[in-house]
């Protein structure tokens, strides 16, 4: 694996807490191909798309990236579960150009697949809730589609959240609930943090918040997009992407304090555009770039 | 015959399953995405000389392709549908919205620019760095699009590109789809005759509708079954005075205004089109049956020109006409606003007349006539071809008017209108009278004695009669200030605390036409008595008995509290003074207040009395303090409850649904409001009936709760039906429905919602019909007065219940029975009075006026034991004090005051 620093390294000091870029590594090459949009496993496992989230490929070591899927939408928020060990994604094919989409559960060994929804409108990515089990949500309600492994010890109450029709919508208790904390408009990238308690997403035109599970609003992030919570739930990763109506700009990977008070950038590049960052591990951020470069940031707390 | 039958059925079969055209994108979901959004001249692409902005042209050109499509039957996701600064969304937000509603197609529109010096058509596919597309599809569609967009667009060439390879990036908007979608740049908005063209909402709009044609060739479906004739008229013996090269070359001629087109098929009159003032001389007939067409162009000062047009399905025939002047035509009435006999004109319209030629102003002006008479002034607009009659006072309603301009009316040369034009127009029914849309303080809202007012219409005032027509009581001097004429400001100069006021406005106040309210308008509001922090409301109430052993305690303050004084400036505390566990402390913000909430640790003992207290400690937001102590001693219930036979204990059922599902569900927010089986509450096993209710309105909400399978019943002579419920103070009322033998959807009200907390309810079971009963609904009626919102729990449905009378205690605090205060007060025009009778009794509850005259007699009957309820409906009084008297049994008197506010 090249271990090769092209990033502004950034140390910003904070009041009781420092987190500083200790490396940045290059996981993927422009020989290899373009990447995007990657997706951290619970064991390191890291996936991503090709073009237009066409394909899922997992990286299984250095310079050797192994094709799960070439589909369409393959790419588009694939979930992981509990163990690591299967990958649930989303494949579309069009029949009168209307896009008919499946489920998909495959080993990351890749020896096996099973297609748990088949050709069907209308249904979300898969999320994994707190109890293990990888559910959709449908017009008509959550829909778990697999109950993997055991539960584990520790786990919180089982909340979930999507999106349908632009709309947030909350899964606690088997109790579905919509939310527009912020009134009519899209609401984007929504997140439960870690803990159970608290929302994360982004409304389109007025910024990111986090919220508690009523949608009363806690924190205003500000301008930050495809945000993540960090696993300890203490840090919110996002882009902050800058363009002009027709193309981006300038695009850069920030952390901020779940509180709002403390934000350190990951990156600062000028001629770079760091795009869709995620948390993997406590200490690391994948993140990939506009030309098709996956990169992986290790924190130093 | 036989023949005739199968004939039948073949046309039969045919309209089964040929799409009718307004299902045409059924099932098909597609975002559009108008480019842009807002007015910063950078990023929103102004072109100063013509006044167009591109962020308004995507705008149109995107929503008319909305309205096309779903007249099709597809679902249109927009990223936008107004051109304000919020609007303009990052590009990376754009395809997270298309791509969490799961698009089919991605469509993004712009028009393009390039020094000025070209007018290209384009369209953009998201491309590899290797060369090839994210998607074919969306090359493919691209392909279409250059050609269908060329076929409308006065363009000198078209083609599409992969992005990154034609512009050395990728669009953004495009990057990150998970669909195929394409970027159409139409025409070069800064090449200066199209920019001219494009601000003719119609050029526009028919870029859409070569959208259209491309989406229905790429989605398999069939072409339009009709075409459009479009064109330009320009003078040829005229250069335009700006840059026209790098366009098409006839774009050096000057574009004729104000083009009059009329459409024939044979001798049939098709349709018109007036040209606009903008400097682009397009017109366009779209909707067109395939055929031959006569198309008759007039202009002011031109030859009039005759066309043979043929038109085809699914295609924009394109012509350009170039005219002869002709200077001894005379002038013409081309159009008017409104036009010839129109029905229903707002009062306050202003006339337009369009004029073939400029127009000698004095000439016309005189020649003008409008009968009956209004006042009002000229205005003239494009060089004297557009007249505008702005009245100074409104029309009268349902009145016919005429407005002739007579042959005296002369053109710049003098030449007179051949022949006197008239039109007429009848008045709309009634004004549109001024209304106040929104004020501050709100309707009955409470404000410091810091606060200015706010007054908002919805209609130009004029400030002084405005001015004029306001009074506010008790009387308070102050300055009126105006933010324009629809919003004025009035700050007091002193107002006192804890005071009612009325703020009036009459009738007098005018709009410019002279034209007032229809009504007087009042705004009632209270001032805080804001050097202190209040508690509004709060239960149980001193002197209370019968409180339920698990009741919740509930106050509600006029500030938003400081979390951190809340739990140690609250006492519990039983009759020895020993100290109460307290926990579940629940605080809810409402109308910008405080409502506290908070159970006893345990269930408190039955028959016990109990002191709740806040003391001073407990502070809000803005550091005010309570002022005084507030400390609320009440009884326990008595009497020891054993489960009866349960019916559902909400433990597993699912047949309960949510409020949407039920038929008589009315004025209910359904996104917030839904029935769930619940961990939160309980009174036996693990879990609850949960019911969470908005009501959308003030008053008539229900909340339906419907079992899918109705519970059978049947009870027994002389027994009890029991539930349990958690209250939430709202005063709405609980209803079970069932049906008996006969009669369907019968109601009983089960209690009002008047306290907080679980309290077990019996209901003799000879209040039902019959001694067989479906029950099949749980319902929250809404109360006038009581507050829209809540959650309630209920557990234990049961029959045969058995109230232990464990030892029934006399209640210590009244000797008698108990009135208590109206609720709401102030109020308008609705408040419930609430009773207690310790034991049956003869009741009289009266209400008087302030001379002591009687206004209602409530109550006069003989009641049982328990308590009562009365709705009293003041809409036919006046504002005011008002007293509340009851009487009951031997000797009890106790009146309390109550406040109409209107």
């Amino acid at each position: 694996m090249k271990n090769i620093c092209i990033v502004l390294l950034l140390t910003l000091s904070v009041n009781a807490q420092t987190i500083t870029v200790g490396a940045i590594e290059q996981l993927t090459t422009e020989q290899q191909g373009q990447f995007f949009h990657p997706v951290a496993g619970p064991n390191g496992e890291v996936l991503f798309s090709g073009a237009g989230y066409v394909g899922l490929y997992l990286l299984e070591g250095p310079d050797h990236i192994k094709t799960l899927s070439e589909a369409l939408g393959a790419g588009y928020e694939p979930t992981f579960s509990a163990d690591g060990k299967n990958v649930y994604f989303k494949p579309y094919r069009y029949e009168g150009m209307r896009k008919l989409s499946s489920l998909v559960k495959k080993s990351i060994s890749g020896d096996r697949e099973k297609i748990l929804i088949k050709d069907e409108r209308h249904f979300t990515s898969a999320k994994r809730l707190p109890n293990g089990a990888v559910a959709v949500n449908r017009d008509t309600g959550l829909y778990v589609v697999d109950k993997s492994g055991p539960e584990p010890k520790n786990a919180i109450a089982p909340v979930s959240v999507f999106i349908e029709k632009g709309k947030i919508v909350l899964y606690k208790n088997g109790e579905k609930k919509t939310l527009t904390p912020l009134g009519d408009g899209f609401y984007l990238w929504p997140s439960i943090s870690p803990d159970g308690t608290k929302l994360l997403f982004t409304k389109a035109g007025k910024g990111t918040f986090i919220s508690n599970l009523e949608g009363a609003i806690l924190v205003e992030l500000g301008y930050a997009n495809a945000p993540q919570w960090s696993p300890d739930g203490k840090w919110v990763v996002f882009m902050r992407d800058l363009d002009d109506g027709h193309q981006v700009l300038e695009s850069d990977i920030f952390i901020t304090s779940v509180d709002g008070k403390t934000t350190i950038a990951i990156t600062e590049t000028g001629d770079q555009k760091e795009v869709y960052p995620v948390w993997a591990a406590d200490n690391e951020i994948i993140f990939g770039t506009e030309k098709g470069v996956i990169y992986k940031a290790i924190l130093e707390k | 015959m036989k023949n005739m039958l199968k004939r039948n059925w073949i046309i039969l079969f045919a309209l089964l399953f040929s799409t009718p055209v307004w299902a045409q994108f059924s099932g098909i979901k597609i975002m559009v995405n108008p480019g842009h959004g807002g007015y910063d001249p950078v990023f929103d692409r102004y072109i100063a000389k013509t006044g167009f902005w591109e962020s308004e042209s995507n705008l149109t050109k995107g929503l008319y392709l909305r309205d096309l499509l779903e007249a099709r039957g597809a679902e249109v996701i927009m990223s936008r549908t107004q051109n304000r600064a919020e609007d303009d969304l990052p590009l990376s937000q754009i395809s997270a919205i298309a791509n969490s509603n799961d698009v089919d197609y991605f469509q993004s529109i712009h028009s393009n620019g390039f020094q000025g010096t070209a007018n290209r058509t384009s369209v953009f596919w998201e491309e590899k760095s290797n060369g090839q597309p994210d998607f074919p599809d969306a090359k493919r569609m691209a392909e279409i699009l250059d050609d269908k967009l060329f076929e409308v667009n006065f363009t000198t060439s078209t083609a599409n590109h992969g992005d990154l390879s034609y512009l050395g990036f990728n669009l953004g908007v495009l990057r990150s789809l998970q669909m195929p979608g394409s970027l159409t740049e139409g025409s070069f908005h800064d090449y200066i005759p199209e920019s001219y063209r494009l601000l003719n909402l119609d050029y526009r709009k028919h870029e859409s509708v070569a959208i259209l044609r491309a989406m229905l060739q790429y989605f398999s479906l069939p072409p339009l079954s009709y075409g459009a004739l479009a064109g330009l008229a320009k003078d040829k013996s005229k250069t335009v005075s700006y840059v026209y090269s790098g366009g098409k070359s006839n774009d050096r001629y000057k574009p004729i205004n104000n083009l009059f087109a009329r459409l024939y098929q044979g001798q049939n009159f098709i349709a018109d089109y007036h040209g606009d003032f903008n400097n682009n001389g397009y017109f366009v007939f779209d909707s067109l049956e395939a055929g031959a067409y006569t198309l008759v162009v007039d202009y002011g000062t031109y030859k009039t020109d005759t066309l043979q047009i043929n038109v085809n399905a699914n295609k924009t025939t394109f012509k350009e006409i170039f005219a002869t002047a002709d200077n001894q035509k005379a002038p013409l009435v081309y159009s008017t606003f409104p036009t010839d006999n129109f029905f229903g004109l707002a009062t306050y319209s202003s006339l337009e007349i369009t004029f073939s030629q400029p127009m000698d102003a004095n000439t016309t002006e005189a020649a003008f006539s409008i009968v009956p008479a209004l006042d009002g002034n000229f205005e003239w607009k494009q060089g004297n071809q557009l007249l505008v009659f702005n009245p100074t006072e409104a029309f009268t309603p349902q009145t016919e008017y005429m407005v002739s301009i007579n042959t005296q009316a002369q053109n710049s040369t003098g030449k007179n209108l051949e022949e006197t034009f008239s039109f007429t127009l009848t008045s709309a029914d009634s004004h549109d009278y001024p209304l106040i849309t929104k004020t501050f303080p709100a309707q009955n809202d409470s404000i410091t004695i810091f606060d200015a007012f706010d007054i908002y219409f919805n209609q130009e005032m004029i400030r002084e009669e405005v001015e004029q027509a306001f009074t506010i009581d008790p009387p308070v001097t102050g300055v009126f200030s105006w933010a324009n004429d629809q919003h004025f400001t009035f700050t007091p100069d002193s107002l006192s605390i804890n005071t009612f006021y009325t703020v009036t406005i009459s009738t007098d106040a005018l709009n410019t036409f002279l034209v007032g309210l229809e009504n007087n308008f009042q705004l009632h509001f209270k001032t805080y008595n804001r050097s202190d922090l209040n508690i509004l409301d709060w239960y149980p109430k001193e002197g209370d008995a019968f409180i339920s052993t698990l009741t919740s305690f509930y106050f509600r303050f006029d500030g938003i509290l400081n979390t951190s004084t809340v739990i140690t400036n609250l006492a519990l505390v039983d009759e020895a003074g020993n100290d109460v566990g307290r926990d579940s402390y629940k605080l809810e913000e409402r109308n910008g207040a405080s409502v506290l909430r908070f159970d006893a640790e345990q269930p408190l003992k039955r028959g016990a009395k109990y002191t709740v207290t806040v003391f001073p400690g407990i502070e809000d937001v803005d550091a005010l303090t309570l002022k005084d102590t507030l400390s609320i001693t009440f009884m326990t219930d008595t009497l020891k409850y054993v489960s009866g036979s349960v019916i559902d204990d909400f433990e597993t059922d699912t047949k309960w649904q949510n409020p949407g599902e039920g038929p008589a569900t009315f004025n209910l927010d359904l996104d917030n409001s839904n029935f769930a089986i619940s961990v939160l509450e309980k009174i036996n096993g693990q879990k609850s009936a949960k019911i969470n209710y908005v009501f959308t309105a003030d008053s008539l909400g229900i909340c339906q709760v419907l079992r899918e399978e109705p519970l059978s019943l049947s009870f027994t002579d002389s027994s009890f039906f029991g539930l349990w419920v958690y209250g939430d103070y709202s005063f709405n009322t609980l209803e079970l429905w069932y049906d008996s033998n006969a009669l369907q959807n019968k109601s009983i009200v089960v209690d009002t919602l008047d306290y907080s907390g679980w309290k077990f309810v019996k209901i003799p079971t000879n209040l039902f019909d019959d001694n067989t009963i479906l029950l099949h609904s749980i319902v929250i009626r809404q109360q006038p007065g009581a507050y829209p919102a809540g959650q309630i729990f209920i557990d234990d449905i049961q029959q045969d219940v058995i109230t232990a009378l464990d030892e029934e205690k006399t209640n210590p605090f009244v000797s008698d029975f108990i009135l208590r205060q109206n609720y709401p007060n102030p109020f308008n025009p609705k408040t419930t009075i609430a009773y207690s009778l310790k034991e049956n009794a003869t009741v009289t509850l009266t209400v008087y006026n302030q001379l002591g005259q009687t206004v209602k007699v409530l109550v006069s009957e003989r009641q049982l034991a328990g308590s009562h309820t009365v709705v009293w409906d003041a809409s036919n009084l006046a504002s005011g004090i008002y007293y509340y008297r009851l009487k009951a049994g031997k000797g009890f008197v106790k009146t309390k005051k109550l406040l109409l506010l209107k």
